[in-house]
């Protein structure tokens, strides 16, 4: 008698929790690699200025823990090679390989994002960036990965140098009347790293 | 020392010997790549790796398939190596977007495509069998599915590259430089 009122109990419990671990269950890479991105910036919220120089697609894809604000490309404009201070108003002119094009603009941290409302490319794409007449061509084609900074790296390890390069920039250096970024910006347009 | 152990240790000695010998001659292999001649063709006059270097097709391959984010990338396979790409490990420190591609990273680029189907791709050069039967023709043209996508399109001057490469190895046919030279000029807007 008392065995058939565990029994139910226990499959009920055992089907709770199996359905508990199918329903959390996240890709390893992903979730390792948001973790591995640090906390927020104190005094930034999360929102189109936060994490400037940092791989926007890691989070914000299907599955990541921005999944419900996915980009297909994202990134952030800096101005100068040895500082992140982003650009305001920077043109992002972007073409697929079927050779749609898709020109977007940077927020006053520097960052730019594209959503899938907005254009779906297929990859490769070309890509350069500009603003008054100065305009920067990138050497090779982003061949599949959204994110900026999955390349263009904040901080270029000094043991493996080899295999990734410095952040996205402009200029050679500050923005020529602008040398700290925009004024009127919401957000500090320099960037800082996040905390761990 | 008894007789068994005595020859034991014989062995060994000969076996480290012969190992060593054959890496010896491995290394020699690798870093003659280019002045030897590659056997997988009828052509005795026409170098596989040579023209790989020399033709230009490694600066096709490099521009359009070694982006840092696809095969310019150490996790993945079919490594590229290149100036505005992935880098091997140099003393001088020559980082992504910085010098030009060494001899030593083209020589990668050539172990790295010869190493993706090797038997297929003796088939190709040396027996004519169709060059599209091959991943590194079937990827970029996306007749097979590929991550990346189209990295090269069909009946562009990349795609005549590599396929007058591919079918070099047949007496008489040479691989055309013209289409090298012209697909190496990518991206462009």
């Amino acid at each position: 008698m008392r065995a058939t009122r565990i029994i139910p109990r226990f499959f009920g419990l055992a089907l709770g929790l199996a359905l508990a671990s199918i329903m959390s269950c996240a890709d390893p890479e992903i979730s390792g690699g948001a973790a591995a991105l640090g906390k927020e910036t104190s005094g930034i919220a999360k929102g189109e200025f936060h994490r400037a120089g940092q791989p926007c697609v890691v989070c914000h894809q299907d599955q990541g823990p921005a999944a419900d604000k996915p980009f297909v490309v994202a990134g952030s404009i800096f101005a100068s090679p040895v500082r992140m201070v982003g650009v305001n108003n920077a043109e992002i002119r972007m073409t697929d390989s079927e050779g749609t094009k898709f020109t977007t603009k940077t927020n006053c941290v520097g960052n730019f994002m594209v959503r899938p409302t907005q254009w779906r490319p297929h990859f490769p794409i070309l890509v350069s960036i500009a603003k008054d007449n100065i305009v920067r061509q990138m050497q090779g084609p982003i061949g599949r990965d959204g994110s900026c900074a999955h390349c263009h790296a904040n901080a270029v390890p000094p043991d493996d140098p080899f295999s990734q390069t410095g952040h996205v920039y402009l200029y050679g250096g500050d923005e020529p009347g602008s040398p700290n970024g925009s004024v009127d910006c919401q957000a500090n347009p320099i960037a800082a790293a996040s905390p761990n | 020392m008894s007789n068994p152990i005595r020859t034991g240790v014989l062995l060994t000695l000969l076996a480290a010997s012969a190992v060593g010998w054959a890496e010896s001659a491995c290394t020699v292999a690798a870093k003659d790549t280019f002045t030897t001649q590659v056997d997988v063709g009828a052509s005795a006059t026409q170098s596989f790796a040579g023209d790989f270097r020399s033709q230009g097709v490694s600066t096709v391959i490099e521009k359009h398939c070694g982006s840092l984010d696809c095969h310019g990338n150490a996790a993945r396979n079919m490594k590229i190596y290149s100036s505005g790409g992935l880098r091997l490990p140099n003393e001088a420190g020559a980082a992504p977007g910085q010098s030009a591609t060494t001899l030593e990273e083209i020589t990668a680029n050539y172990l790295s495509i010869a190493d993706l189907e090797p038997e297929q791709l003796t088939q190709v050069r040396a027996h004519g069998a169709d060059p599209y039967s091959l991943l590194l023709i079937k990827k970029p043209l996306e007749l097979e599915r590929h991550k990346g996508g189209p990295a090269i399109t069909r009946g562009d001057d990349a795609e005549a590259c590599l396929i007058s490469w591919l079918k070099s190895g047949i007496a008489g046919a040479v691989v055309d430089k013209n289409s090298c030279t012209k697909g190496a000029n990518f991206p462009s807007q």
